[in-house]
């Protein structure tokens, strides 16, 4: 198996166990030694928010303010999802209820339709294979905005296949042209 | 797979012999208490995801929420007050939600019983409490809520902020603007902070000779690097901070006569917004819930850690590391949400993510951010990793997430009021 194969079977492995987790969660009292176990495989993310305000004016995690590697209204990805993922968007077999799920954390900031103000593309418009690559951009740092590297280096690839497979289930507006626009 | 299935089968089975279930005609009712950014989202993905198979009840006495978020950009005329209002029409209509405009005065957790102040009883099989804060009483000395027509608090929108708006248009020439700071932890970190940026935004275009006192009990506060910057190059000499070391933490406030007084010194002031510190809404309490002021709940899913069928989110919550903002609210809802109905329907629970940003605006077109991603830990929610803009960052780049934070403002509104 390729290590990124591996990897992706790993996260897997751990999605589903967390979901096992939770659903006990509600109901008996294993629930929070199974929700730690969890937590030990995936890990909570190690640099602490807390300390951030302390380094303001240092150099800091996340890099506000680096400069555009993509400019806006790139036509064409930098970079492609990887295989496995290219070919699970293409077939449509990410696991689209998850992908629901997951997509709440993106409607916090991207509405879900077109509206005037522009400068966070709404999800309704995205192209899943652009959306996949635009995230990956973000994942190498390719793309400066912060709060999108941030959210991008903890979505893994069957979470992508996953949100792919709901954009491409809403009714779209214009969707088969658009690229995410936003390249900060 | 097998495992989750029959794990599923057994907690839909112990569901069904629940009585209030029983009671509340077939479907299983959730009872959302507070209309705002928590209490708004919970009940429209509740009822949005379960299409039908939930009673979501949202109990709120206001017909119109008037956002805090943004609230201090309406008073530099950066924002209408008019758009950051929002109504709850969609959320009946669009939803199938049951608006009830009342409000909540006590909870009997043993019968699972919501006491609304018109008289009704409410049923309920999960109950969820988005109350928003409350002031602790007597936390500045001299004032008590009686004094907000006079020394607003401006710290739950609406009325409170169109008064110090007016107050601050009407204030003489060269006069003092009071602020003072609550003590952690409180709504909106940078709040208080970007309150200074955006009146002293409106004070340099209407009254430039006006100066600012901010009197705070931190010795630290959010951002600070990033506002103390900004302050200097926007409003320079207008803004003056005293901290904890020089009398900030003991502030006594006059508001009949316009003055506070500070380390024994008496300052007269022009405006004065006072602060103070809060706790959760007071409903909590009503409901038994708090401990030193908030309420404690488990980092999986928000459930009050007195009482699972009662989850406790948004500001209301002592839930670890999240700070206490609308952002924060909505994402603690969609996990709030995910859990009850799978516990109440049997679908599908999937692990909870938790995000956070937070922009503030320090001068028309200058926004700054911070912003991190939580896990669910051990007793609490626990910060990951995190970003915060920095200082010395290029215009353009200050205009991007200045312009940034109008494009979340109306996305969250979407996803919150439909
Ligand atoms: C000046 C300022 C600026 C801010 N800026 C931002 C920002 O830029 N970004 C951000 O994310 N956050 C911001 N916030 C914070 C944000 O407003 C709050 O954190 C958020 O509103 C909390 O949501 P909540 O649901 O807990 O409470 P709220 O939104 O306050 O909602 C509580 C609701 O409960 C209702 N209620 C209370 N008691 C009862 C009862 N007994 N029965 C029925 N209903 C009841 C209230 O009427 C209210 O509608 C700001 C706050 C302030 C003060």
């Amino acid at each position: 198996m390729s290590p990124r194969l591996h990897a992706f079977a790993i996260a897997r492995v751990a999605a589903s166990s967390v979901r096992a987790a939770l659903v006990i969660a509600g109901g008996g009292p294993g629930a929070g030694v199974l929700a730690l176990a969890f937590m030990a495989v995936v890990g909570p993310t190690v640099a602490s928010a807390q300390n951030l305000e302390a380094t303001t004016g240092a150099e800091a995690p996340g890099c506000a303010g680096v400069p555009l590697a993509a400019s806006p209204g790139t036509e064409s990805p930098l970079v492609d999802p990887a295989k496995d993922l290219r070919a699970a968007i293409a077939a449509g077999s990410g696991d689209r209820d998850w992908g629901e799920w997951l997509a709440g954390e993106c409607l916090a900031c991207h509405g879900l339709h077109a509206k005037a103000e522009a400068s966070i593309p709404p999800l309704a418009t995205l192209d899943p294979m652009a959306f996949a690559s635009a995230l990956e951009e973000y994942r190498r740092h390719l793309r400066p905005d912060p709060g999108m590297r941030l959210l991008a280096s903890r979505l893994a690839p069957d979470e992508v296949a996953a949100l792919a497979a709901y954009f491409a289930s809403l009714p779209g507006e214009d969707a088969a042209d658009a690229v995410p626009a936003d390249n900060r | 797979m097998h495992r989750r299935h029959f794990i599923g089968a057994a907690f839909a089975g112990a569901a069904l012999i629940s009585a209030p279930m029983l009671r509340a005609q077939g479907r299983p009712r959730v009872v959302v208490v507070g209309g705002g950014a928590g209490g708004a989202t919970v009940a429209r993905y509740l009822a949005k995801d379960s299409a039908g198979a939930l009673d979501v009840v949202l109990v709120e006495p206001n017909r119109v929420y008037r956002s805090c978020f943004f609230s201090n950009l309406a008073l530099a005329d950066l924002r209408s007050p008019a758009s950051l209002e929002h109504r709850y029409d969609r959320l009946a209509a669009d939803y199938g939600i049951t608006v009830l405009h009342d409000r909540a005065v006590a909870v009997d957790r043993a019968r699972r019983e919501v006491s609304l102040g018109a008289g009704g009883l409410l049923a309920y099989d999960k109950l969820v409490l988005a109350p928003g804060i409350d002031f602790v009483v007597g936390s500045v000395a001299g004032w008590s809520e009686a004094d907000a027509e006079v020394f607003p608090h401006a710290y739950r929108g609406g009325a409170q902020v169109d008064l110090l708006r007016a107050q601050l248009g009407a204030m003489r020439q060269g006069g003092t603007f009071a602020l003072v700071a609550p003590p952690n932890p409180y709504r909106c970190p940078p709040g208080p902070y970007e309150r200074v940026s955006m009146v002293a935004s409106l004070l340099g275009r209407i009254n430039p000779t006006a100066k600012i006192l901010l009197l705070d009990p931190k010795a630290t506060f959010s951002k600070q690097a990033l506002f103390e910057e900004g302050w200097a190059r926007h409003y320079p000499g207008v803004v003056e901070r005293i901290g904890p070391d020089a009398g900030g933490a003991a502030v006594e406030v006059r508001p009949a006569a316009g003055e506070i007084v500070v380390a024994g010194a008496v300052v007269r002031v022009d405006v004065c917004n006072v602060i103070p510190a809060q706790r959760a809404g007071v409903i909590s309490e009503a409901a038994g819930l708090t401990e030193a002021g908030w309420v404690p709940v488990e980092p999986l899913a928000l459930a009050s850690k007195a009482d699972p069928a009662v989850h406790v989110l948004g500001d209301s919550a002592a839930q670890g590391d999240m700070p206490k903002s609308g952002f924060s609210a909505n994402s603690q809802a969609k996990v709030v949400a995910n859990a009850i109905r799978a516990a109440l329907t049997g679908s599908r629970a999937f692990p909870p993510r938790y995000t956070n940003t937070c922009w503030s605006a320090i001068a028309p077109g200058d926004g700054v951010k911070v912003g991190a991603s939580y896990t669910a830990g051990e007793g609490k929610i626990a910060a990951g990793e995190g970003f915060i803009s920095q200082v010395g960052e290029t215009a353009e780049l200050r205009a991007a997430t200045y312009a940034e934070s109008f494009a979340w403002y109306d996305a969250i509104s979407e996803d919150i009021f439909g």
